[in-house]
C-alpha cells in the first residue's frame, strides 16, 4: 500500500511516499551525521548546521531576533501601553514616520508597539499548539506502535482520517463550532496537526520495539506504561523537535488566518492577523496599516522555515552535499 | 492492480464515512443550539421547540447521525441557516467559480515552479540557487491574505492596470450578459464569442490567480528541486555525463523527466489542497465561490453550510488522493502493491 500526503503547512514538500505511514518519512531515519554530532556535544552540531548554509545561519539569526523582541517588548516598544487598551484621538491613521515608523491605527495608537508585542502572541500561540498537538500524538503514536494490532489499526484509522481533511479548512471549521477566542483557535489548530506527529512516534515505536534494552526491560518484568516513557517516547523525541520546529512557521501562518477570519485573537489583542484583519477596512488610503503586521508574519514564517529546511536538508543524507 | 485499486477505494469509503461521522459529532459536542440558530435571536422558547422537533434535534443522536447519513445518500447537504437554501445546491451555484480560479492558479503555480525548481538543481549551491530557494521559501511564507491586499494595493491602487475584487465588471455584465452555460465565464464567453466579457473575466482573474499560486508554485519548486538533486545521483545520469551528453539534454531528456513522477503526486495534492484554502483568497476578492460562502458560513456561524463544505471539500482530497495512489502505480512500476 503506498499513502501519499502533501504537506500544506508551509514547511513543505513533507511527502511521504511507500511504505507504511511513518516508515518513509525523512524525520524518522536516524543519520549517521546526527550520531556523530550527538556524540561531539549539539552545540558542535549546532554550529555545523549553521556554518554549512548560510540561509539557516540567516533564519536562526531571524529566530533570535524574534525571540529577544517578544521578550523585551516592554523595552523595545516606544509606546508599550499602545499594546493594550491606549487611545490617542489625536494621532489617529498616521502615516510612517520617525516617531511611529509603522504609522498608526484608527486609534491613534503605535503599530510599532503593536506589532512588537504581536510577537508575544505569535510564538506563545505557536508554542502552545506544537506542545498541544505533541501531547495528543505522542501517547497515540507511541501506543499505536508498541501495541499494534487491533488498537494501532484503530489510532491509524483515525488518523487517516483526520488527515483526509485539509487542514486549514478543519481548524476553521473546528474554531468556528467551538466559537471565537484565541484559546479555542489554539485548540483547533492543534486538533488539525497532531495526527503528524502520532505518525512520527508510531514509526518510532515500531523501531525501537524490539531493541534489546526493550525487549531487556520487557524480560525484568518492567510495566508497559513505564516501558513506553521510559524507553520508547524518551528515546524518540529527537526526531520529533525536529519535525516540531519545522512546523512553527506554519503554525503560525494557520493561526493567523484564523484571527484573519476573526476566529482567534479578539480585541483589543494586538495579534498580527487581527490587525491585518482591523486594517482592511483603511487599507486602501492607509497602506501602512495591513502591511506591517503582514511583514511581521512573513518575516516569522520564513525564519522559521529557513531554520527548519537547514535541520532537514542536514539530518537527510540524501540531500546533503558530500 | 485491481485488487490494489479496490482495496484504496474501500479504504477512502471508511475514510469518507469517519469523516462525517466526525464532521456531525463535532456539529453536535459543540456548546451551541442549532434550533435556536436556525429560528433567529428573537424567537420564543415555544418557536425554538418547534424547530428543534422539525430539526430532528429531540431524537436521541445515533437517529439524528442515520438520518444526518441517509440524508446525505440521496445528496442531500441540509439546508443553510444564512440562505435558507438547500446547501447542494449552494454549493454546485459556487463551485465553477471556485474551480476556474483553482485550475487557473495551478497552471500558474506549474508554469513558476517547476522552471524555478530546476534552475535551483542545475546550478546547485550558486547564487542562483540561493535565489531559487529565498522566493520557494518566501511564498510558502507568505500569509494569503495579506499577499492578496498588498497585489490590490500595487495593482489597482497604485498601478491602477487590474481591477479590485469581484468576478467580471457589473457594467460588462449588463452590456454584454452572458448566455448561461457551464459556468465557467472564461470557457463560455470564449465560446459565445464575447470578447469583453471574456477580457474582463481574465482581469479580473489575475490577483485571486497569483495569490492562490504563491503557495504551491514554492511547492513545487522545492520537490523538483530536491527530486532533481536525487535524479542527479543516479549512474545513469552519471553514464550520459561519461559519455559526454551536454549538460541541458541530461537535464531535460532524462533527469527532468525522472524527477516529474513524484513532483506531479505534489502537484495534484496541492490542487486539492488549494481548494480548502481558497476561502481566505475568495473573501478577499469578494469571489463568489465555494470559498466565500464558507467563510462567510464560518462568521455566521451557520453550522449545516460550514458542515456541507467541509465535507464536501474533505471528499474531492480523499478522491484525489484516491487516484494520485492508483496513478503512481501505475505510472511507477517501482511502487510496491501489497
Amino acid at each position: 500500500m503506498t499513502t501519499t500526503e502533501v504537506d500544506d503547512r508551509g514547511g513543505g514538500g513533507r511527502t511521504d511516499q511507500g511504505g507504511r505511514p511513518g516508515q518513509g518519512s525523512r524525520t524518522d531515519r536516524p543519520s549517521e551525521a546526527q550520531d556523530q554530532a550527538t556524540r561531539r556535544g549539539s552545540l558542535f552540531w549546532v554550529w555545523h548546521v549553521l556554518r554549512q548554509n548560510p540561509l539557516t545561519a540567516l533564519g536562526a539569526a531571524m529566530v533570535l531576533g524574534l525571540v529577544l523582541a517578544a521578550l523585551l517588548a516592554p523595552w523595545l516598544a516606544p509606546f508599550p501601553g499602545d499594546g493594550g487598551v491606549d487611545v490617542h484621538p489625536k494621532s489617529q491613521l498616521l502615516a510612517p514616520s520617525l516617531e511611529h515608523p509603522f504609522g498608526t491605527d484608527e486609534l491613534g495608537r503605535d503599530l510599532f508597539s503593536r506589532v512588537v508585542y504581536g510577537a508575544r502572541i505569535s510564538l506563545f500561540t505557536g508554542s502552545l499548539v506544537i506542545g498541544l498537538a505533541l501531547l495528543i500524538g505522542i501517547p497515540l503514536g507511541a501506543a499505536a506502535g508498541y501495541l499494534g494490532g487491533f488498537v494501532d489499526e484503530v489510532i491509524m484509522r483515525f488518523v487517516d482520517i483526520v488527515l483526509s481533511f485539509p487542514p486549514l479548512l478543519l481548524a476553521t471549521a473546528l474554531a468556528a463550532m467551538l466559537g471565537s477566542s484565541l484559546v479555542n483557535a489554539m485548540i483547533a489548530v492543534a486538533v488539525a496537526w497532531w495526527p503528524w506527529y502520532a505518525r512520527i512516534m508510531r514509526g518510532q515505536a515500531v523501531a525501537l520495539r524490539e531493541r534489546g534494552y526493550v525487549e531487556a526491560a520487557r524480560a525484568g518484568g518492567v510495566g508497559t506504561l513505564r516501558i513506553l516513557t521510559r524507553h520508547i517516547i524518551a528515546n524518540s523525541l529527537p526526531p520529533l523537535i525536529v519535525q516540531a520546529s519545522m512546523d512553527f512557521g506554519s503554525v503560525i501562518l494557520t493561526s493567523a488566518s484564523l484571527s484573519f477570519l476573526g476566529l482567534g485573537a479578539q480585541p483589543p489583542q494586538p495579534e498580527w492577523g487581527l490587525l491585518i484583519s482591523t486594517g482592511r477596512t483603511f487599507f486602501l488610503t492607509n497602506w501602512w496599516y495591513v502591511t506591517f503586521p503582514g511583514l511581521a508574519i512573513l518575516v516569522t514564517a520564513v525564519a522559521f522555515n529557513l531554520v527548519g529546511d537547514g535541520l532537514r536538508e542536514y539530518l537527510d543524507p540524501r540531500l546533503r552535499s558530500v | 492492480m485491481w485488487a490494489y485499486t479496490l482495496r484504496r477505494i474501500a479504504l477512502g469509503i471508511v475514510v469518507l464515512l469517519g469523516l462525517t461521522l466526525v464532521t456531525f459529532l463535532i456539529a453536535r459536542v459543540v456548546p451551541s443550539d442549532p434550533a435556536a440558530r436556525w429560528m433567529g435571536p428573537r424567537a420564543t422558547a415555544e418557536q425554538i421547540g418547534a424547530a428543534r422537533v422539525k430539526l430532528g434535534l429531540d431524537k436521541p443522536l445515533y437517529v439524528q447521525y442515520l438520518r444526518y447519513m441517509a440524508d446525505m445518500a440521496r445528496g442531500d447537504l441540509g439546508t443553510s441557516i444564512r440562505t435558507h437554501q438547500p446547501v447542494r445546491k449552494d454549493l454546485a451555484a459556487m463551485l465553477p467559480a471556485t474551480v476556474e480560479l483553482v485550475v487557473v492558479g495551478m497552471v500558474l503555480a506549474v508554469l513558476v515552479g517547476i522552471p524555478l525548481g530546476v534552475l535551483s538543481a542545475m546550478f546547485r549551491d550558486s547564487p542562483m540557487d540561493h535565489l531559487g530557494r529565498v522566493v520557494s521559501v518566501t511564498s510558502v511564507s507568505l500569509p494569503t491574505f495579506w499577499l492578496a491586499m498588498i497585489l490590490q494595493l500595487v495593482f489597482f491602487k497604485s498601478l491602477g492596470i487590474l481591477p479590485l475584487a469581484d468576478r467580471v465588471d457589473s457594467i460588462i455584465k449588463l452590456t454584454y450578459p452572458l448566455r448561461p452555460g457551464t459556468g465557467f465565464y472564461l470557457l463560455d464567453s470564449l465560446l459565445q464569442g464575447n470578447w469583453p466579457f471574456f477580457h474582463s473575466t481574465l482581469a479580473h482573474l489575475m490577483l485571486p490567480a497569483v495569490t492562490l499560486a504563491a503557495y504551491p508554485a514554492g511547492l513545487v519548486a522545492r520537490m523538483i528541486r530536491s527530486s532533481m538533486l536525487e535524479v542527479y545521483q543516479e549512474d545513469y545520469i552519471r553514464l550520459g555525463r561519461a559519455f559526454g551528453f551536454s549538460e541541458s539534454l541530461i537535464t531535460f531528456r532524462y533527469a527532468l523527466r525522472n524527477a516529474l513522477a513524484p513532483a506531479l503526486t505534489v502537484i495534484a495534492l496541492t490542487f486539492a489542497y488549494s481548494l480548502g484554502s481558497t476561502f481566505l483568497v475568495e473573501a478577499v476578492f469578494n469571489w463568489p465561490g465555494m470559498g466565500k460562502y464558507a467563510a462567510d458560513a464560518v462568521t455566521t456561524a451557520d453550522y449545516p453550510a460550514i458542515m456541507g463544505v467541509t465535507i464536501f471539500i474533505a471528499a474531492l482530497y480523499v478522491a484525489l488522493n484516491i487516484l494520485v495512489d492508483i496513478a503512481q502505480a501505475v505510472l511507477d512500476p517501482r511502487v510496491q502493491l501489497s
